[in-house]
């Protein structure tokens, strides 16, 4: 999953990338870029977190039709995380993506966890009784900006050095050759790329200048602020005002030379800088719920749990149930659940007090012997009584029909099958769990069959590359 | 070989008016034509003592084909029938000059859901020492619920086959897999779903959406 994508959405047409597995992180691209610009969206991968890039309207393959405004582009954003059934993301916007970035986290609270602004403009660049103002106009008019750029590149080829210096005197507030001679081969190509060879403006930057951030004061998320004092394109003066408006924010003074942040001395300590924020506080207040199906692999159970509170350390509830000791009818399919009163099982059993702990759960793990690859009757009869999950209704989904969950939120599900042969029947282990979690709608989730017998350091590995496979672990 | 004793073996512990229940009587009614002696049995609801799985491997003793017809929850056999399974998977013998045949029906329209139950009553099969000759397919079975399947052409004919290949009216040698059709189109069957379990719940004056346990 590392490709460029179009998806129609209900507010028009978007570009995207999509990479990794994990929390998502949407990152909001700059000015003259595209998904295919670098945010060091690698960083993230590698600490497992999904990367998800839309492409802003006017810029290569999202038309300017799909949203001119920031309000409009923050819709479309939204409409892109619909359809990709993305709940939650962890937002950042870079350069002339944080008008749209704050939009989005303004008008989509719910959805955005935290925000990350990276060198990013919140004021009106440039007053329209300014002779800036229609030099972007003119410069960048999609109709010639094709032509700047191309002469910009024939620029460097003919002179890299004195081209590179040029332009960057736009984009620090040092001796710019200076800031040249710090960087090593490999930031002077990343910087090549990002300055001059690989932009494109498009449509869309004579808009970007048009976007307005309004109200940033209203948002409520987490935000982290990272910007440069030596930025001479996005001036520190937008840092400090968005710290000010926005209540729960954390300015970070980057020591980088330029407006690029991930170029350059002091780029290491800004990529730390954005990981520590986007882990701080996860796996917290947590809720697991083991729903122990083996009775006689206490090993694997202890050893499970005792995994859980190393990897979750701030988890606020470890909820364990052994399905042997608890009394559990089986569902007698009576339909009342979905008719008569939804939602609530007519049978009286430890059932009752059984769905709302999973219901409130935010990880459910599911522990079973395996019976001919499938569930044990153990867990089947648990199974079997979570039909109160469910609607009655049907709906399609991934071209099948399905009964519409209950909830909204669902759990992140682990599936563990515990056999003598790991190889044995895991084809139809796998189809179904995974079928099972498609009939719940659950979005993240992981299964794995765990050998008996086991050493403690094996089970660990399984146990965390499972967890892994769910995006769970940062 | 044609079968001569059959164990037709009901995987609903529902009572007497389910889906699973027509499936068999048709199959029973069937199958008396040809002169087989029918055992039926049901799986009971909680599987409490070896009593039950006894008589089924008593059964077996004596028969030489096992029909396992059952509804379909959650994409896989139900809890009781996977227990009684299991109980006999333990005790297990070697069948293999019995023949295993299994019917599995959904309420959903499209068959895919029922492929995995399908797998695992096969590698039930294999476990037991029985020789699997394949399974009957039947989605849309929801609003049969007890009524004759008499009049119902698209899974009357389904069950038919069933029988033929249990008599080896047609010679096969491989595993076969008889696929039903739905009564109506997916989308269709959405849209009447909806409505008609709406229609319910309005009846009973609740909605179909409400929030059960609090979340």
């Amino acid at each position: 999953m590392n490709e460029i994508k179009i998806c129609e959405t209900e507010k028009g047409r978007i570009e995207y990338l999509q990479a990794g597995r994990g929390p998502t992180v949407m990152i909001v691209h700059g000015g003259h870029d595209s998904c295919r610009g670098n945010y060091m969206q690698q960083n993230l991968i590698e600490n497992n977190f999904s990367v998800l890039i839309p492409t802003r309207p006017g810029y290569r393959g999202t038309p300017i039709t799909s949203g001119k405004t920031a309000e409009s582009t923050a819709n479309l954003f939204a409409a892109l995380l619909k359809r990709l059934e993305i709940k939650k993301v962890i937002l950042i916007g870079n350069s002339a993506g944080g008008p749209v970035a704050l939009e989005f986290a303004k008008r989509y609270p719910e959805i955005v966890e935290k925000l990350i602004l990276e060198s990013a403009v919140v004021k009106p660049w440039f007053h329209r009784l300014t002779y800036q103002y229609y030099g972007v106009k003119v410069i960048f008019n999609p109709k010639r900006q094709r032509k700047f750029w191309q002469n910009l590149t024939n620029k460097f080829n003919e002179n890299p050095k004195k081209t590179l210096v040029d332009t960057m005197k736009l984009f620090t507030r040092l001796n710019p050759e200076a800031v040249i001679d710090r960087m090593n081969a490999e930031e002077i190509e990343l910087l090549k790329k990002t300055m001059i060879t690989g932009n494109d403006s498009g449509e869309g930057f004579v808009h970007d200048v048009e976007h307005r951030a309004k109200k940033i004061n209203d948002i409520v998320c987490p935000t982290l602020i990272i910007h440069s004092k030596n930025d001479a394109s996005v001036p520190f003066s937008h840092a400090e005002y968005t710290h000010k408006m926005i209540k729960n924010s954390v300015l970070f003074e980057a020591p980088t030379d330029s407006h690029f942040l991930y170029i350059g001395p002091g780029s290491q300590e800004v990529l730390e800088k954005r990981m520590a924020f986007i882990k701080a506080g996860r796996n917290t207040r947590m809720k697991i719920l083991l729903v122990n199906a083996a009775s006689s692999s206490q090993t694997e159970i202890d050893a499970l749990q005792e995994w859980i509170y190393s990897s979750f350390p701030g988890i606020q509830k470890l909820i364990r149930i052994n399905l042997n000791m608890n009394k559990i009818l089986p569902c007698n399919a009576c339909m009342s659940c979905q008719i008569k009163n939804p939602g609530i099982c007519v049978i009286k059993d430890d059932m009752q007090k059984l769905l709302p702990t999973y219901i409130n759960s935010d990880i459910v793990v599911f522990i079973t012997p395996l019976f001919c690859g499938g569930y044990s009757s153990e867990l089947k009869k648990f199974i079997d009584r979570m039909c109160p999950v469910l609607t009655a209704c049907f709906e399609k989904r991934n071209g099948e029909t399905w009964h519409i969950p209950r909830y909204e939120k669902r759990p992140v599900m682990i599936g563990i099958g515990l056999n003598e042969d790991p190889g044995y029947s895991e084809a139809i282990f796998n189809q179904l769990f995974s079928r099972n979690m498609r009939q719940l709608n659950i979005r993240k989730h992981s299964c794995q069959i765990i050998a008996k017998g086991m050493n403690l350091d094996e089970l660990k590995t399984s146990f965390h590359q499972t967890f892994n496979d769910a995006g769970l672990l940062i | 070989m044609k079968s001569n004793s059959i164990l037709l073996l009901s995987g609903s512990h529902r009572g007497k008016k389910t889906t699973t229940n027509s499936i068999l009587d048709y199959m029973e009614k069937k199958l008396s034509i040809y002169n087989i002696t029918i055992f039926r049995e049901q799986v009971p609801v909680v599987i409490s003592n070896l009593q039950f799985v006894s008589r089924i491997n008593e059964i077996l003793q004596k028969c030489d084909t096992i029909v396992l017809c059952f509804p379909l929850y959650f994409d896989t056999l139900p809890y009781p029938l996977i227990s009684a399974l299991e109980l006999l998977s333990n005790q297990s013998k070697n069948y293999n000059k019995i023949k295993m045949f299994s019917i599995v029906h959904c309420g959903l329209p499209k068959y895919v859901h029922c492929n995995n139950a399908v797998a695992v009553c096969k590698k039930f099969s294999e476990n037991m020492g029985f020789n699997y000759s394949g399974s009957a397919i039947i989605p849309d079975t929801g609003a049969i619920d007890g009524s004759s399947i008499e009049k119902i052409k698209r899974i009357r004919s389904i069950l038919n086959n069933s029988i033929d290949i249990l008599n080896c009216y047609r010679i096969i040698d491989q595993e076969i897999k008889l696929i039903g059709k739905p009564s109506m189109h997916p989308f269709l069957f959405r849209i009447f779903g909806n409505i008609i379990m709406k229609h319910f719940a309005k009846k009973n004056k609740v909605n179909v959406f409400q929030k059960g346990y609090y979340n």
